[in-house]
């Protein structure tokens, strides 16, 4: 059995108009006839194209994050004894490297973080946290450096009284890795001193959750509050 | 809802064109995959470059909204990158790999953008009905399909390019075609086919699964 011309299949697949013989073999041949419906499958597909299918590149700043984020996994930079003034450039780094300019903001981050003479407290993030639910005001977030470690204050008035407590997480941008920093004084707000060497930029989402006291240490999935840092 | 068929036939794919040495483009991304799976640095930023528009369109079309694109975009790099060690050169192409774990960020944004719903609506209809208008999108399938196919369409070089857009997007016959870009009928027709079976290799290509 001689096969139609594999030219004449994809004219076909594309709807145009065949000889009678040519459409007839089609339809009695497996081969022939598979062909034309994986061409006709392509041809539909392609056909339902809009202009927003065509690639186009994403923001700068997301090839940014990722530097800043696999540069975590570069070996860190061994510290050594250095001046307060080439401590406070070397900070400047560090506050570069976690807003995606640079690679290797670990081994920078060290260097900072063992300098203890440096005293001032610096703000190297903050974040609005907006109400999820009963709450009318929304609360706010910094991270401030002091003496080489990362504090996160968190200022919340207004918080319902409840007979469970509240949570403050940090998230990650999936929202499905995340940290717990500490209970939060309905109040007052409160302080929560930072692991050494946590990388906001993998983690820039503050959370506040409604905990209950059933023993389970996981997030309740109770979102009071939330907002994302701007490191 | 994939398009793709198993049926292997050695007039189309790439058994069509064996007789041809590989395209520049072909090698090039040959040897972008090697570098990567080596662990080159350098491979990550040409990954990036070649496929992140890719990946990000994907995301769009499928999130609806840039922030969260961008984050999707971001997240299959990182894991592309931390989990090179489970690509296999042999049992697939790199584009294919990538737009497996951009399926799987996909998912995981809409199962934590469930869980936040949950956690933020008052009411349990709240969250159903915002899960009912998610089915309303199309399948993450369709979306790459579609995505992959206009990347192709956009890598095809004139006048093929050309031609497919007409036959595609203006309905016009092989004959119109020859007559609109005044090329012989014989070289529209056989454009034609050997650039269907280029868009079917391709799609065919990222439906592999790793």
């Amino acid at each position: 059995m001689s096969h139609i011309d594999p030219d004449m299949i994809a004219l076909i697949a594309l709807g145009e108009s065949a000889l009678p013989r040519d459409l007839e073999h089609v339809r009695n041949c497996v081969q022939c006839q598979s062909e034309v419906d994986e061409l006709t499958a392509i041809a539909t597909s392609a056909r339902a194209i809009s202009a927003a299918d065509r690639p186009i590149a994403p923001p700068a700043q997301v090839w940014d994050r990722i530097e800043a984020e696999l540069g975590m996994q570069l070996p860190v930079v061994p510290t050594h004894v250095e001046t307060k003034t080439r401590a406070k450039s070397r900070g400047m780094f560090a506050l570069a490297a976690s807003v995606g300019v640079l690679v290797g903001g670990l081994g920078t981050y060290i260097a900072v973080s063992t300098d203890s003479s440096d005293s001032r407290a610096t703000i190297v993030a903050q974040a609005s946290l907006d109400p999820l639910r009963d709450v009318k005001e929304p609360a706010q977030a910094s991270v401030q450096q002091i003496n080489g470690s990362q504090v996160l204050n968190v200022q919340a008035s207004g918080l319902p009284a409840t007979d469970g407590f509240y949570e403050v997480w940090l998230l990650a941008p999936d929202a499905v890795s995340m940290i717990s920093v500490g209970m939060l004084d309905a109040s007052e707000g409160g302080q929560f001193p930072l692991p050494a060497g946590l990388d906001l930029a993998a983690y820039p989402i503050v959370d506040i959750s409604l905990e209950h006291f059933d023993g389970n240490t996981a997030h309740s999935s109770d979102s009071i509050l939330r907002g994302k840092l701007t490191i | 809802m994939n398009i793709m068929h198993t049926v292997v036939d050695e007039r189309s794919g790439f058994g069509a064109r064996a007789d041809k040495a590989p395209t520049v483009k072909e090698e090039a991304d040959r040897e972008l995959t090697e570098r990567f799976s080596l662990g080159h640095e350098s491979a990550m930023r040409d990954i990036y470059e070649r496929w992140s528009g890719l990946v990000y369109t994907i995301a769009m079309r499928s999130t609806r909204n840039s922030a969260d694109a961008s984050d999707v975009t971001q997240m299959v790099f990182i894991a592309a990158w931390k989990g090179r060690a489970g690509f296999d050169p042999n049992s697939g192409a790199l584009p294919a790999w990538l737009l497996g774990i951009c399926r799987r960020k996909i998912a995981d944004f809409y199962s934590a953008k469930v869980r936040i719903e949950i956690a933020a609506s008052a009411t349990v209809e709240e969250v159903e009905a915002q899960s009912l208008h998610h089915v309303e999108t199309d399948s993450i399938e369709t979306v790459i399909d579609r995505v992959v196919l206009a990347d192709e369409l956009g890598r095809l070089g004139d006048p093929q390019q050309k031609i497919m857009e007409l036959a595609f997007f203006n309905d016009l016959t092989h004959i119109q075609i020859a007559s609109v870009l005044d090329l012989p009928l014989g070289t529209v027709k056989s454009h034609i086919r050997r650039s269907l079976d280029r868009l079917k290799t391709r799609l065919e290509a990222n439906s592999v699964t790793h």
